[in-house]
């Protein structure tokens, strides 16, 4: 039995609605001002800061990083703590850092940041570092600015 | 019925009025100008007493001693060269306070930054670290007595990780105040680390404490 041409223009028309390739989706993650502080030579730490947006609505975590400038890059938190009546400030390495649903994880001077530990050179003004994150099981890779401030 | 007289030129109610409230705002403004000002950004110490001594070794060797700087006013602050991180956005802020002030006001400040990590930050760590941040700033080490004994005079906490001993990056929790010692070599004003963020409202203490106020 023939197919009547209607609905053979609309199997074509399906067809042809399938294969077309769906907008691209935005990215559930962005990353902003990443960026190294430059360190006086010899130094064998410093500390890397960005913020990370997550638009998707389930939290994420950053679980690792590296690079090649340091031997590793880790997350860290910096603690405050009130000892015997005085601020004092500390670090304290963690598993992760959270990015909340729809919300952001803020890594800036004198808070929370990544950690690049056994420097290599010491990274310089004007050239920019990869470093690789993981977050919930995907890698990204960004370049970082290399600042002195 | 009373006739109400009528408002005659410049003398009416009115014009007396906004003229009186003019002559107050003046006087207010003008003694708002000539009385010195009070309230400091940071804490400021009710008691000026002299600054705690402090005789320890320059980043170039040199024997250093507080009260060579009487006539200057002093940024003090306390942390360690491996601090990755509360450290160097200290010494950057206090390096941005200084481009805040004029290059005769510049001269009369001077930061320090001693080292509660002596065994790691001997003179030649110091050398390489200190200038890096400002060529003006002086970094101090010494015996770690010495340097404990400064600490605990300053009311400095520090505290080594407990594995210290074996990881040569080991960490160093501490308080972060930073001081401001006035010409006279007396406590003045006192920072949490915070407070190191608004480089204009910390320029604007010392300018006073310069001033002598």
């Amino acid at each position: 039995m023939p197919v009547p041409r209607r609905i053979l223009a609309l199997l074509l028309g399906l067809t042809a609605f399938l294969a077309t390739p769906l907008p691209a989706e935005p990215p559930a993650v962005e990353f902003k001002n990443p960026w190294i502080r430059a360190v006086p030579p010899g130094s064998a730490a410093t500390a890397g800061f960005l913020v990370i947006v997550n638009r998707g609505d389930a939290p994420l975590q950053l679980t690792a990083a590296k690079s090649d400038v340091s031997g590793e890059v880790k997350p860290m938190i910096t603690t405050r703590k009130t000892v015997d009546g005085q601020d004092v400030a500390g670090m304290e390495f963690v598993d992760h850092l959270t990015i909340p649903a729809r919300g952001k994880l803020v890594l800036e001077p004198g808070g929370d940041h990544l950690m690049f530990l056994r420097l290599g050179a010491s990274p310089q003004p004007g050239t920019p570092v990869d470093v690789t994150v993981e977050i919930s099981g995907q890698s990204f890779t960004i370049p970082f600015d290399v600042r002195k401030k | 019925m009373a006739k109400r007289a009528p408002s005659s030129g410049w003398l009416s109610p009115y014009s007396v009025g906004i003229a009186l409230f003019l002559i107050l705002a003046s006087l207010f403004v003008i003694q708002r100008l000539q009385s010195p000002r009070t309230d400091y950004f940071g804490t400021k110490f009710d008691q000026p007493d002299p600054a705690q001594p402090i005789r320890l070794t320059d980043h170039r060797g040199q024997p250093f001693d507080l009260a060579q700087l009487r006539g200057k006013a002093v940024l003090l602050n306390f942390g360690f060269t491996h601090c990755p991180n509360i450290c160097p956005t200290i010494l950057h802020q206090l390096a941005g306070i200084m481009e805040q002030l004029t290059p005769e006001e510049q001269s009369r400040v001077q930061v320090v930054f001693v080292s509660i990590d002596p065994e790691r930050d001997t003179v030649a760590a110091l050398r390489d670290y200190v200038p890096f941040f400002h060529e003006s700033f002086l970094g101090l080490t010494g015996k770690p007595e010495d340097v404990a004994d400064v600490a605990r005079r300053y009311h400095v906490y520090s505290k080594k990780a407990d594995d210290a001993a074996t990881n040569p990056s080991y960490n160093v929790d501490h308080s972060t105040y930073t001081y401001l010692i006035d010409p006279a070599g007396r406590f003045a004003v006192l920072y949490d680390d915070r407070k190191l963020a608004q480089p204009g409202k910390m320029a604007g203490d010392i300018r006073q404490i310069l001033r002598g106020n």
